[in-house]
C-alpha cells in the first residue's frame, strides 16, 4: 500500500474515532427523524457507510495504481509437509526456495 | 403446519452435513494444492466468525433494551479493520515467519519463547472464554426449544430443573463435540491450519448474513410498512421512545467508548479471531481487501437489528417474549415456518462456527502450551520412549475439545443462565482484551520483556476476574451477593464494581479501566529495569522489526550446539510421524543440496520451526534443547545480532562499503600484478641482455685463446696483439660485471654512499686524468673549461668520478678519430652546478634521448658498427646523479654532436645537501 494511502487511512481512523464518540455524537442525539429514521441512527449508519465507501476508494485505488508490495520475507521456510505446493507459500517464495 | 422435533433435527443435522461436506471438500482441495480459501472474499467471510449467536440473537436483545449500544460492538471492529495494514499485517508476517500456531504461542514467542507465559495465556483464555461458549450453547438450545413449540410462542426458561440427561443443551453440546472433533482434529498439521473449517466458516458467515437480513426485511417491510412506520410507532410508545436516543446506553458515552475499545481488542485477540485473522491467513494481500469488505459485512448484518428489536418490542408489548429471541419468535408469531427455520439455522450457523473454531483453537493451545510442556518437563523419559507422538497429540486435542465444550455447558447450566447473551459475551471480551497490551506493545516496543508481560498479564487477569468474573459467579448464587454489594468482608473500597471507590461507571468500563491500567502498568514496570535474556532480546527485536528484516533466521544463530542429524530426524518423526518427517528432510536436502551428518544451526532451526508448528514454540525449544548439547550463547554474540534499529541499515551500509573497498583493492591488485608482470618481463630482458653482453667478450677471449693454443709457434707480434685483445676483452668483461653489480646495488638500494665535501673542479680533473689515455689513443682533443672558482658540493667522490669518466669515455667513443673534439665545462647555474660534456660525434636522434638512459639500450649506429659499451653506463650515471639530487640529460641532434649535461645542487649553507 502506498504511503499516501496509509496516511489517508490513519486520518480516516482518527476522524472515525472522533465522529462516533462524544461530543460529536452528542450533536446528533436529537428528536429529529429525517426520512422517518431517528437522527442518531441515521447519522451513525450514514457515517459508517461513508467511511466504508471512502475506505474502498482509498484501498482499491492504491491497488489499481499497482502499489509496491513489501518484499516477501526471504526466510528459510520449512515447506508444508502434508500439502505439497500449498498456497501457504505463494509461488514467488517457492521459486526462491527452489533457487536457493 | 407444526414443526416436529424430527423435522427440526433433520434440518439441523442436514445443515451440519452440508458444512461437513464443505469442510471436507476444502481439505481435499488444500491437499491437492488448489486451495479454495485463497482469496480475499473467503478470508473476509471467515473473519465474520466474529458475529456469533451473540450477534445473531444478542444484538437484537441488546438493542431492545439499550438502543444504540449494540452498534459499539461492530464499530470497534470497523475501526480495527482500518488498522489492519499497520497491526494485523505485522502479526501475520511474524506468525508466518515463526510458524506460530495460536495467540498463546504468539505471546510466548514474543517474550523469549516463554512456556510459562504461553501457558498463562492458555489458562486465561480457557477461563475467559467459557461464558462465551456457554452463550452459544444456550442460544442453540433456546432456539431449538422455541422452534419445536411452533406455532406457540412463549417465554420459556431453559430449565435447570431437569436432570442433565433431559436437558436439550447437553445433547446439543454432545453433538457439537462430535462435529468439532470430526472437523478440527483429523490430523496433526505442521501449520495448524484448517482450510476445510475456514471454508465452512465462510459459508456459515454467508448463511447467517442471508438469514438475518431476510428476517430483517420481512419484519421491516412485510410485518410493518417499512422503517418509517416502524420508527414512528416506536417514537409514539413512551416505553420505546428512549431507545431512539442515546440516554439508554448504559454508562453513557464512557460506556459506549469502553465497549468500542473492548470490541476492537476482542476482535483481534479472541483466540478464534486470532486463528482466522492470522493463522489461517493464506496471503498477506488479502488483508487489504478485508479492510473495507469486513466493515461492509458488519454494516449489512447490523442494518436490521433495530427494526427487528423495535418490531419485537411492539408486537410482544406485554414482555412475554425474551428480546434475545426476537429473530426467531417474530417469524414464528407471524406464522412463517420456513423463515423461522431459516432463522434457526442462521443462529445455528453463528453458534456452531464460533464453538468449533474456538474450541479447536483452544484445544491446540491447551495441547501445545499447557499439556505438552508439562509432560515434557515432568516426564521426558516417558515421552522419549515413544516413537510416534502424533497420536498422543491428537488424543490430547480431542480431550481438550470435549472438556472445553463440557465446561462451557457447565458454566451455562450453573452460572450463565441468569445472564443475557451480551452480558456473558462481554465478560469474555474483557478477558481477551487482556492480551492487547503484551501483543500490541510487544509489537512496537523492543524492550518489553517477559517479566513485564508476566506481571502485566497476571495483574490484568486478576483484576478482570475480580471485577467481572467473580461478580458473575455471585449473581448466579455461587458466592454471596454481599460480595458485590458491600465488598468482600464488608470492605467498601474493594467492591468489585466500584474498586477503590470508583463509582458511576458501568461494570465493563470499570473493569476495562482497572485491568488495562494494571496490565499496561505492569508490563512497563516489569520491562524497564534489568536486561532481558539473549533469547528475549532476539525475539523482541525480530518481532518489532519484522517488516524491515530480510533475514528472519536470527534466532537460528542461538543454536550453537552439536547434534547428529539423525537425532533431529528421530525427534521430528516422533511428533509428525516418520512419513512427514522424512518428507520434510527430503525437502531440506533438495533445497540445500543435502544435509550434513552433524546438523548445522540452520538445520536445527528448520527442525525447531517444524516442531513449533506441531507443538508450539516453547515446547519445540524445550525438545530441541534436550538433544542439542552446549547451546549457550554469549551476550556479546547476541548483542551483535541485536544492534537492532540500525542493524539492518548498518549491515547493508557495511556491505556496500566492504564491496567498495574490495573493488578498490582488486583494482590495486590488478595494477600491482601488471607492474609485476612488467617487471618480470624487464628482468627476463635484462638477464638475456646481460648474458648476451657477457657472451660477446667471452667469445672473443675464447677464440683468441684457442688460436694461441693451437699455434704455439706464432709470431711474437701476432701473439702479443692477440693477448692484448684478450686482456682488453677481459677488462670489458670485468667492467660489465662491475656495472651490472653496481646497477643491481643501486636498484635495490644496498649501495653505501660516502657523502663528503668535494671540490667539483678537482674531481673533474681527476676524471680527465684517468681518461687521458683514451683521448690520447684516439687522438681526440679535450678542452677544459672549469673556471677558477672553487666549487664545493656534497657527494660520493668515487661515484661522481664514475659518472664523469663515463661521460668522457662515451664522448671519446663516439668521436671521429683525429678530428674528434670534446669540451668539458663547469658552470654555475641557478643554485646548481652544471657540467657539460660536448662532443662532435654523430649525434643522437631526439627520439633516443630518453631511451639511452635505459638499461642496455645502445644507439644502433651504422657508422660505429658493433656497439662499444655495455649499455649500463648511462643508466648507472643517471641513478648516481639522481641520488645526489641532480639530473642528467642529453641535448643533441643527428650530425650536430651531443651535449651531455649534469646538474648537481649547490652545497647548502646549513649542510643540508643531497637528497637523503
Amino acid at each position: 500500500m502506498r504511503q499516501q494511502s496509509r496516511e489517508y487511512i490513519i486520518i480516516l481512523f482518527i476522524g472515525a474515532v472522533l465522529a462516533i464518540n462524544y461530543p460529536v455524537l452528542d450533536l446528533f442525539d436529537r428528536p429529529w427523524a429525517p426520512f422517518g429514521i431517528p437522527l442518531l441512527y441515521f447519522y451513525l449508519y450514514l457515517a459508517w457507510l461513508a467511511l466504508i465507501l471512502v475506505l474502498i476508494a482509498v484501498v482499491e485505488r492504491s491497488e489499481i495504481h499497482g502499489s509496491e508490495e513489501l518484499p516477501k520475507p526471504t526466510v528459510l521456510e520449512p515447506e508444508n509437509i502434508s500439502r505439497s505446493g500449498d498456497s501457504d507459500n505463494p509461488p514467488v517464495e517457492q521459486s526462491s526456495n527452489a533457487a536457493r | 403446519m407444526p414443526l416436529g422435533d424430527g423435522v427440526i433435527i433433520a434440518c439441523a443435522l442436514g445443515y451440519m452435513g452440508i458444512l461437513f461436506g464443505i469442510a471436507y471438500y476444502g481439505d481435499q482441495r488444500a491437499d491437492a494444492g488448489r486451495s479454495i480459501i485463497a482469496n480475499p472474499y473467503i478470508y473476509t467471510l471467515s473473519l465474520a466468525i466474529y458475529c456469533t449467536a451473540w450477534t445473531f440473537y444478542g444484538s437484537v436483545g441488546l438493542a431492545a433494551v439499550s438502543g444504540v449500544d449494540f452498534l459499539a460492538v461492530y464499530l470497534g471492529p470497523t475501526l480495527m479493520a482500518m488498522l489492519f495494514w499497520f497491526v494485523l499485517r505485522r502479526i501475520v508476517r511474524i506468525t508466518k515467519v515463526h510458524r506460530i500456531t495460536s495467540i498463546a504461542d504468539f505471546i510466548g514467542s514474543r517474550y523469549g519463547k516463554s512456556g510459562l507465559l504461553a501457558g498463562m495465556v492458555t489458562l486465561i483464555v480457557m477461563l475467559g472464554i467459557l461464558p462465551y461458549i456457554s452463550i452459544q450453547l444456550k442460544a442453540i438450545a433456546v432456539s431449538f426449544s422455541l422452534l419445536r413449540q411452533y406455532p406457540e410462542v412463549s417465554r420459556l426458561a431453559i430449565s435447570t430443573q431437569h436432570p442433565i440427561w433431559m436437558d436439550t443443551t447437553f445433547y446439543v453440546a454432545l453433538v457439537l463435540i462430535v462435529f468439532t472433533i470430526l472437523f478440527g482434529t483429523r490430523h496433526i498439521d505442521n501449520t495448524e491450519r484448517h482450510e476445510g473449517m475456514v471454508a465452512a466458516a465462510a459459508f456459515e458467515s454467508l448463511f447467517k448474513l442471508v438469514a438475518f437480513v431476510l428476517v430483517g426485511v420481512v419484519v421491516t417491510f412485510f410485518i410493518f410498512d417499512g422503517p418509517g412506520e416502524l420508527f414512528q410507532k416506536a417514537a409514539m410508545d413512551p416505553n420505546l421512545a428512549p431507545l431512539l436516543r442515546f440516554e439508554v446506553v448504559p454508562g453513557g458515552y464512557g460506556g459506549w467508548l469502553s465497549l468500542t475499545f473492548l470490541s476492537m481488542m476482542a476482535f483481534l485477540f479472541l483466540p478464534r479471531q486470532f486463528q482466522v485473522l492470522v493463522v489461517e491467513n493464506v496471503n498477506e494481500t488479502h488483508i487489504r481487501k478485508a479492510i473495507w469488505l469486513f466493515p461492509l459485512y458488519l454494516f449489512a448484518i447490523n442494518l436490521f437489528v433495530l427494526p427487528i428489536a423495535l418490531g419485537g418490542r411492539l408486537l410482544f408489548s406485554d414482555g412475554s417474549v425474551d428480546a434475545d429471541t426476537f429473530v426467531l419468535t417474530l417469524p414464528m408469531a407471524e406464522q412463517m415456518p420456513l423463515l423461522a427455520m431459516l432463522a434457526f439455522l442462521g443462529g445455528l450457523s453463528a453458534a456452531t462456527s464460533m464453538i468449533m473454531f474456538e474450541t479447536v483453537t483452544l484445544s491446540t493451545m491447551v495441547c501445545n502450551d499447557l499439556v505438552m510442556p508439562i509432560l515434557l518437563r515432568a516426564n521426558p523419559r516417558w515421552l522419549a520412549g515413544r516413537s510416534d507422538l502424533s497420536g498422543l497429540l491428537i488424543g490430547i486435542r480431542r480431550a481438550g475439545i470435549i472438556i472445553l465444550i463440557l465446561l462451557g455447558y457447565l458454566y451455562f447450566r450453573f452460572v450463565g443462565e441468569s445472564y443475557a447473551l451480551v452480558a456473558s459475551g462481554l465478560v469474555s471480551f474483557a478477558a481477551a482484551a487482556q492480551f492487547a497490551p503484551p501483543i500490541l506493545i510487544g509489537l512496537f516496543w523492543k524492550r518489553a520483556n517477559r517479566r513485564g508481560a508476566l506481571i502485566g498479564l497476571s495483574c490484568g487477569f486478576a483484576v478482570w476476574a475480580y471485577t467481572l468474573f467473580l461478580p458473575a459467579m455471585a449473581r448466579s448464587g455461587w458466592i454471596s451477593t454481599s460480595f458485590v454489594e458491600l465488598g468482600p468482608f464488608g470492605l467498601e473500597l474493594l467492591k468489585p464494581y466500584a474498586l477503590f471507590g470508583l463509582e458511576g461507571l458501568d461494570p465493563y468500563m470499570h473493569s476495562v479501566f482497572w485491568s488495562m491500567l494494571v496490565n499496561i502498568g505492569g508490563l512497563v514496570y516489569g520491562s524497564l529495569p534489568g536486561r532481558p535474556d539473549p533469547i528475549e532480546q532476539v525475539q523482541g527485536s525480530q518481532f518489532v522489526d519484522i517488516l524491515k528484516r530480510e533475514r528472519h533466521d536470527g534466532d537460528s544463530l542461538l543454536w550453537r550446539g552439536v547434534v547428529e542429524t539423525a537425532d533431529l530426524y528421530d525427534l521430528l518423526a516422533r511428533f509428525l510421524g516418520p512419513q512427514r518427517a522424512s518428507e520434510a528432510f527430503d525437502r531440506y536436502a533438495a533445497d540445500h543440496g543435502g544435509y550434513p551428518l552433524q546438523a548445522d544451526s540452520r538445520l536445527i532451526h528448520y527442525t525447531e520451526r517444524l516442531l513449533a508448528g506441531a507443538i508450539g514454540a516453547a515446547s519445540a525449544r524445550v525438545m530441541i534443547s534436550s538433544i542439542v548439547m552446549g547451546e549457550v550463547l554469549s551476550i556479546e554474540e547476541v548483542m551483535t545480532i541485536l544492534d537492532e534499529s540500525t542493524q539492518v541499515l548498518e549491515y547493508s551500509r557495511r556491505l556496500e562499503q566492504k564491496s567498495r573497498e574490495l573493488e578498490f583493492a582488486s583494482a590495486e591488485l590488478r595494477e600491482a600484478n601488471n607492474r609485476l608482470q612488467e617487471l618480470d618481463r624487464l628482468k627476463d630482458e635484462f638477464i638475456s641482455t646481460v648474458t648476451h653482453e657477457l657472451r660477446t667478450p667471452l667469445t672473443s677471449i675464447r677464440a683468441f685463446s684457442e688460436i694461441l693454443l693451437a699455434n704455439p709457434d706464432m709470431e711474437v707480434a701476432q701473439r702479443s696483439k692477440f693477448l692484448s685483445i684478450i686482456v682488453k676483452e677481459s677488462e670489458r668483461l670485468t667492467r660489465l660485471i662491475n656495472q651490472v653489480l653496481d646497477m643491481a646495488k643501486i636498484d635495490s638500494g644496498r649501495i653505501d654512499w660516502h657523502i663528503d665535501d668535494l671540490d667539483l673542479g678537482a674531481l673533474i680533473q681527476d676524471a680527465i686524468n684517468s681518461t687521458s689515455q683514451l683521448f690520447h689513443d684516439k687522438a681526440v682533443a679535450l678542452h677544459e673549461d672549469l673556471g677558477d672558482e672553487r666549487v664545493l658540493i656534497a657527494g660520493d667522490r668515487d661515484r661522481l668520478i664514475q659518472v664523469i669518466i663515463n661521460l668522457l669515455s662515451n664522448a671519446v667513443k663516439f668521436c671521429p678519430e683525429q678530428e674528434g673534439e670534446v669540451i668539458i665545462r663547469l658552470r654555475p647555474s641557478l643554485n646548481r652546478w652544471r657540467i657539460e660534456v660536448i662532443d662532435n660525434g654523430p649525434g643522437i636522434a631526439i627520439d633516443q634521448h630518453k631511451l639511452i638512459f635505459e638499461k642496455f639500450h645502445q644507439v644502433s649506429d651504422s657508422h660505429a658498427g658493433k656497439p662499444k659499451g655495455t649499455g649500463l653506463g648511462l643508466p648507472i650515471s643517471q641513478k648516481i646523479v639522481e641520488h645526489h639530487g641532480g639530473r642528467i640529460w642529453v641535448e643533441s641532434e643527428i650530425g650536430q654532436g651531443a651535449i651531455f649535461i649534469v646538474e648537481l645542487p649547490r652545497k647548502m649553507q646549513d649542510g643540508e645537501n643531497a637528497r637523503k
